[in-house]
């Protein structure tokens, strides 16, 4: 063999075996510290507890739910109607869409019962452009198997990716240790509230046409299952569409989906009460914290008649 | 096939070592041909077929320019050459715009007529293998480039993958020859390219795509924003180019040289020019160089009267704006620095010198021309004009509290001083680049610890290239 391949075959020995004794070092490393970082508020962690927690009531969504679901209002407004206190957290989390929420429900399921899980979700979330990724779980992918079904089915070449523990972590790790200094911890139960005004003068259109829309089979099977689940467990599912300002036409899909899975649907974004209070929003798509304490208070009514439910079981 | 995805990290090393396997260079240049349709294909496959017939097309031309004595029959046949290849590009890349201008304008006139729509899809990287076929052309009109009779030899030329979609825009002069040479493998070159390389998946995934979360949530709704924030997309935005598109000619410089080609620099720490004309002369070289020599020069350049010359550079870079992507936008762009030209020309003319030598002459240069630049980024990021004055409007008159995005900011700005380290080094000749260390534990810590960084604080979601559009 020529001396020059010799020697690049020589080096990159050196070079893989040492990234690989790093990657396995940091792998244990990280597997052992990454669930005892405490909850800080504000930032993407929280979905991460889901995995961990064990609720009563327990929330998911994107920042729609992060931002309108005042946890503490909603737990004790289900608490007087239960009679008994309730546990509640609200894991929403900015730009994370429905795969990722219904991987982190299913893994709860798989090691606890909670009494009432509340998705919020659009129909555009389960459209072909949306993403499958669950990288919020990836750190859990060893440990937990629903999590390694979701991450598998997402792209076929996560199997391989997934052996490295730096791939793993990436980004999660050095953020959440970032976290445990520069952040104030959880006061909120997860919610976060937003306080100013939405501008008026400056608010766009925007959403999904429905000639655009493709639903991506892999995730409608995984909201099936979930429903499934929750249905042979006695758990009180609901999915929840939360106001918008002047919301476009939005395809019907998780109507239909919800209904023909026998998933209760609270659809709040028709609600012409909100489109004639733009001081209840932050920006069109989000309400601020007034809005959300309304909007709680306005969800708890229609919540009401399955909390009943729960009851009766 | 992007080259921060898995399948180029596979194809890649398949391919060096199949190259390096084969022996003539004649089996090695057929090898490299397919192993380059192949990679572009990998996007849309007929899109193939747009390579190919600029291929032709200007292998024909060369041929027939070189036999051809006439001159007004090669002034002929050069303008056919360069008709059909820039036709292409109008038909695929400015069809939209020119039918939303002509119905736009005549729609003001009360009038309603539309080209037909043809739908078309951006080939990637059509600009770039365009400018870079064309090139050829001229260089053999003029004599400075004999004739490619090797249909292989000119196909590779055209589609060599590694700078196959986002440059180098590379010349006949430098690039053909070494399609005949036998490269034999070299430890050093190697080493040298796979540094090279690595240093560009720094300055994409770690820099570029995580600074772009940051940058795309202010730009892609400027209402919902205030002017503190605008202004601290800009600045990014600076930097997510600057490391998108210089990260881009590294990994492909890199790889060229792995198997033994030698691509001409395309960024020079550009943030670091203490003038406009010297920015110029360090950012995106390799087009820069092609407008001066294809345009600028041909124009008449500098040797002709005042106002030619202003006319000469205002076209030079409106063209250059144009060429960045078919929106009014990059047009603006262009314009505000063929005007910063302009400027810089009546400045020289007025005398007014200063010792460039002096550190602080130097720091105020280098902030007022990064000013200057970031200034005209607003205009080449805003999805449309109405957006780029909203944005400068914010930044004059709406500071105030900025939105933070803490792990795109903090991942961002950790990445952006190591990068600046090493571009302050490369200026001022510090020896601190690890990477290039003479001991040789430092080089292979430092090796190993930007591959471990980049895996941890990476964006690895196969962001794309941000010139892949153009």
């Amino acid at each position: 063999m020529n001396t020059e391949i010799r020697r690049l075959f020589k080096t990159g020995t050196i070079v893989v075996a040492t990234l690989l004794a790093i990657d396995i070092g940091l792998g244990c490393l990280f597997d052992s510290g990454f669930m005892q970082l405490p909850i800080r508020e504000k930032l993407p962690s929280a979905i991460s507890h889901s995995y961990r927690d064990t609720p009563d009531v327990a929330l998911f969504g994107s920042s729609r739910c992060h931002h309108h679901f005042v946890t503490r209002q909603l737990a004790d407004s289900i608490a007087m109607c239960w009679g008994e206190p309730v546990s509640a957290y609200n894991y929403g989390l900015d730009a994370i869409v429905v795969n990722e929420h219904l991987c982190a429900i299913e893994s709860m399921l798989h090691r606890h019962t909670p009494k009432l899980i509340v998705l919020e979700v659009g129909s555009h979330e389960f459209g072909k452009d949306y993403t499958r990724c669950v990288e919020n779980a990836s750190p859990l992918y060893r440990h937990d198997t629903v999590v390694r079904r979701y991450i598998n089915n997402a792209y076929a070449a996560n199997r391989f990716l997934m052996l490295s523990s730096m791939y793993r972590y990436r980004n999660a790790m050095p953020l959440r240790m970032a976290e445990t200094f520069v952040a104030s911890p959880d006061s909120n139960l997860g919610y976060c509230p937003l306080y100013q005004q939405m501008d008026t003068s400056a608010v766009y259109t925007f959403g999904d046409r429905a000639e655009d829309f493709l639903p991506d089979s892999a995730v409608v099977e995984n909201f099936r299952r979930v429903a499934r689940i929750c249905n042979e467990r006695g758990v009180t599912f609901i999915a929840v569409q939360t106001p918008r300002y002047r919301a476009p036409y939005f395809p019907d899909f998780i109507n239909r989906l919800s209904s023909s899975c026998g998933v209760p649907f609270i659809d709040f974004r028709t609600t012409e009460f909100f489109n004639s209070h733009s001081e209840l929003f932050y920006d069109p798509a989000h309400l601020n914290h007034q809005g959300a304490t309304l909007f709680t208070a306005m969800f708890f009514e229609k919540l009401k008649p399955y909390l009943n439910d729960v009851t009766a079981r | 096939m992007l080259f921060n995805s898995l399948q180029f990290l596979l194809f890649f090393p398949m391919v060096c070592i199949i190259y390096y396997a084969i022996g003539g260079t004649r089996w090695r240049n057929a090898f490299l041909l397919v192993a380059s349709y192949f990679f572009y294909m990998s996007w849309k496959p007929v899109y193939a077929l747009l390579i190919l017939a600029s291929t032709i097309v200007t292998y024909l031309g060369g041929l027939s320019l070189d036999k051809c004595g006439n001159q007004k029959r090669k002034k002929l046949l050069l303008a056919t050459s360069i008709v059909i290849n820039i036709g292409l590009l109008v038909v695929f890349k400015y069809h939209g715009m020119i039918n939303d201008t002509v119905s736009a304008f005549l729609g003001a006139a009360g009038l309603h007529w539309q080209l037909p729509n043809l739908d078309l899809l951006l080939p990637v990287g059509i600009s770039f293998y365009t400018f870079q076929a064309v090139g050829y052309t001229v260089d053999v009109y003029r004599g400075t480039v004999k004739a490619e009779r090797n249909f292989v030899s000119y196909a590779v030329f055209v589609s060599f993958f590694p700078q196959l979609v986002a440059g180098p825009i590379e010349r006949a002069s430098n690039l053909l020859p070494q399609f005949k040479e036998k490269h034999i493998f070299r430890y050093h070159d190697t080493t040298e390219g796979l540094r090279q390389m690595l240093w560009g998946y720094f300055m994409k995934l770690c820099v570029a795509d995580v600074l772009a979360e940051y940058v795309n949530a202010v730009y892609n709704n400027p209402t919902q924003h205030n002017g503190t924030s605008m202004l601290i997309a800009t600045v990014l935005f600076a930097f997510q180019i600057y490391c998108d598109f210089g990260g881009y000619s590294n990994i492909a410089i890199g790889a060229a040289r792995i198997m033994g080609f030698r691509l001409m620099d395309n960024f020079r720490t550009p943030y670091l020019s203490t003038n406009i004309g010297e920015f110029w002369k360090r950012w995106h070289i390799s087009l820069s160089s092609w407008f001066k020599d294809y345009v600028y020069i041909p124009l008449g350049g500098s040797r002709t009267g005042k106002w030619r010359h202003v006319g000469n550079l205002m076209v030079t870079f409106l063209v250059s704006g144009l060429w960045h992507g078919a929106n009014w936008t990059f047009l603006v762009w262009g314009f505000l620095h063929g005007i910063y030209q302009v400027a810089a020309v009546i400045w020289r003319r007025l005398s007014i010198k200063h010792s460039g030598k002096r550190l602080i002459n130097r720091l105020i240069g280098i902030v007022v021309c990064f000013l200057m630049v970031d200034f005209a980024w607003i205009f080449f990021r805003a999805n449309t004009l109405n957006d780029a004055f909203c944005i400068v409007a914010k930044i004059f008159t709406a500071l105030d509290k900025p939105y933070i995005n803490i792990s795109s900011l903090s991942v961002g700005c950790a990445s952006l001083c190591l990068l600046m380290a090493k571009d302050l080094s490369d200026t001022f000749g510090w020896k601190i680049h690890a990477l290039h260390s003479s001991n040789i534990g430092v080089r292979y810590v430092s090796f190993i610890l930007l591959v471990c960084y980049i895996l941890l604080f990476g964006s690895l979601n196969g962001g794309q290239f941000i010139y892949f559009q153009f």
